[in-house]
């Protein structure tokens, strides 16, 4: 069976996720973890059943959630949203757990629809302000209390970039990783993820110059 | 790398650990749709048997599936506290964000209602066991907690008795519709006696807020004047800046007061106060802040920046005590 067969998706997007995927197994950043520590149900392969499936999904769900949590929070700065991503990526690897081929797949499923939500939750967002003339939300006074000074004007200003000049920083200075994963996982050439990087950070400066 | 690389990727990684590692909220697994004809025909081939017998096993699988959702009808009719509060992304999010405020905002000392599946979220979030009153079918009702989590499960159960006989006041409310959360106040002597009780206090701080609000030691905008004059804070909060107008030497600053809970009943004061002023004055106001005693002793209290100028956050927790003004009562009067 192919990954587009699994996922009900179209060939672009899987093969999209795929990458994102094997970037992910690929690097080694404990935060966001390897996925070979999970210990699932069974080992060899994968249990097949709604009980079977609910268990290993929450065993999966137990070992890597707060990372995949924490990786969302960075990208949309709202941890409810990251909450909700991180549950609704587990809610469709369940829906999908018997197309699995392996328990790597869902490992693999799981981390690629935690990107792909947050990219949907970012255009969401922009749409939504573009139409109600919205500015981003004021900070609250929790979040003030909550935050460092210096962090929190890095985090504005990261939040007011251009969603892909943001991923490109996510990607490069949370996971660290080289730009050649890095453009596997955004799909785009190596020059680009330079180019992209480069202009974010350019903004950047300019914007914590002009706040302090 | 340059310093600003190293202050981004201080800035994501002290994001990142904001998220506490054990503030995981807990799965919620939707119903798992099979397809009829693949149940059929695929478990069929595979075992190797007839396409009879694959019809067989499709027609036996739809009674099986109307059996089994007759059953759940009945028994989500004779169990609702079992029911989830309700299903999807938005469901969740709501049920999050309401657990994150009920363990940010409400005393420690409160016993807060709920059911199951609500009770399993707001432990997610920290609340331990022993503070938490389970509502099922049938047990005992809400009365002896003093916080009421209202989901579409709870509202269901207890229909028009919520609001008429248990809790009348909403202290915040999430989301719309089927998933909307209300965070409700117990009234332990009843909805009427809330009520009157209420409306005194309303009328206690307003005479004292009043003022407050003219007091030559009060800076405040505006609208923060408005709403002392109008009663609207929460007494704890006001007799708080009263005795740092009366005790201390330096002017109280009001930069603005908060309500810490959407969608607030008419008459819920607010709770939290920003304060302005130097780094010397605020260190002093927040000493006496936090050298105030029982219900007067603020739940949170920092210094910290906030429009290019340094405040004091001050917040007492939810709900609001009630009486707090009323005068001393001797006996034989």
């Amino acid at each position: 069976m192919t990954l587009a067969a699994w996922t009900g998706e179209s060939h672009d997007a899987v093969k999209h996720q795929y990458a994102v995927s094997r970037v992910f197994v690929s690097v080694d950043v404990d935060d966001v973890g390897t996925g070979t520590a999970v210990d699932l149900p069974e080992a060899a392969g994968l249990e097949r059943g709604a009980g079977g499936a609910e268990a290993a999904v929450e065993a999966l769900y137990r070992a890597s959630a707060v990372s995949l949590i924490r990786l969302a929070y960075v990208m949309l700065d709202d941890l409810p949203s990251a909450e909700d991503v991180v549950q609704e990526a587990f809610c469709g690897l369940y829906r999908r757990w018997d197309r699995l081929k392996d328990t790597d797949g869902a490992m693999f499923y799981v981390r690629a629809s935690v990107l792909n939500g947050c990219r949907s939750v970012l255009r969401r967002r922009a749409v939504r302000r573009r139409f109600s003339a919205d500015q981003p939300p004021a900070v609250s006074a929790e979040e003030v209390v909550l935050s460092g000074e210096e962090r929190d004007e890095v985090i504005r200003a990261v939040g007011r970039l251009p969603h892909r000049q943001r991923e490109a920083l996510v990607l490069r200075f949370y996971l660290d990783l080289p730009d050649e994963q890095i453009a596997r996982v955004m799909g785009i050439r190596q020059g680009t993820v330079r180019s992209t990087a480069h202009r974010a950070l350019e903004a950047l400066s300019r914007a914590l110059k002009e706040t302090s | 790398m340059t310093p600003l690389e190293d202050k981004v990727r201080r800035a994501f990684q002290d994001k990142a650990d904001q998220v506490p590692a054990g503030a995981m909220p807990p799965l919620r697994l939707p119903a798992r749709r099979r397809r009829f004809l693949s149940l059929a025909y695929g478990g069929g081939q595979r075992m190797g048997a007839s396409a009879r017998r694959g019809w067989l096993a499709a027609a036996a699988s739809a009674v099986l599936v109307v059996t089994v959702i007759a059953g759940a009808v009945a028994v989500s009719r004779v169990m609702p506290g079992s029911q989830r509060p309700g299903h999807g992304p938005g469901a969740v999010a709501t049920s999050n964000q309401a657990a994150a405020w009920v363990a940010a905002q409400v005393s420690r000392s409160a016993v807060v209602s709920c059911n199951p599946v609500m009770c399993q979220t707001l432990q997610a979030y920290g609340l331990p066991a022993s503070d938490l009153l389970v509502l099922r079918p049938g047990g005992t009702g809400p009365q002896k907690s003093q916080v009421l989590v209202a989901t579409a499960t709870v509202r269901r159960e207890f229909g028009g008795r919520l609001t008429a006989a248990y809790a009348p006041a909403v202290i915040a409310s999430f989301g719309s519709g089927s998933t909307r959360i209300d965070i409700r106040q117990i009234a332990p002597e009843g909805p009427a006696a809330y009520r009157s009780a209420l409306r005194v206090d309303v009328e206690q701080r307003k005479t004292i807020e009043s003022t407050l609000a003219n007091s030559l030691q009060i800076v405040a905008p505006p609208r923060a004047r408005r709403q002392l004059i109008a009663g609207q804070v929460d007494a704890r909060l006001a007799t708080l800046a009263e005795g740092m107008a009366t005790e201390l030497p330096m002017p109280v600053d009001i930069v603005a007061f908060g309500d810490m809970g959407p969608g607030v009943s008419p008459g819920v004061p607010l709770r939290s106060v920003t304060l302005a002023g130097d780094t010397a004055d605020l260190r002093s106001l927040l000493t006496f802040a936090r050298s105030q005693k029982g219900s007067y002793l603020p739940a949170h209290t920092e210094i910290t920046r906030s429009g290019g100028r340094s405040v004091l956050v001050i917040q007492f927790d939810a709900p609001s005590p009630l009486g707090l003004f009323d005068p001393p009562r001797h006996k034989g009067t």
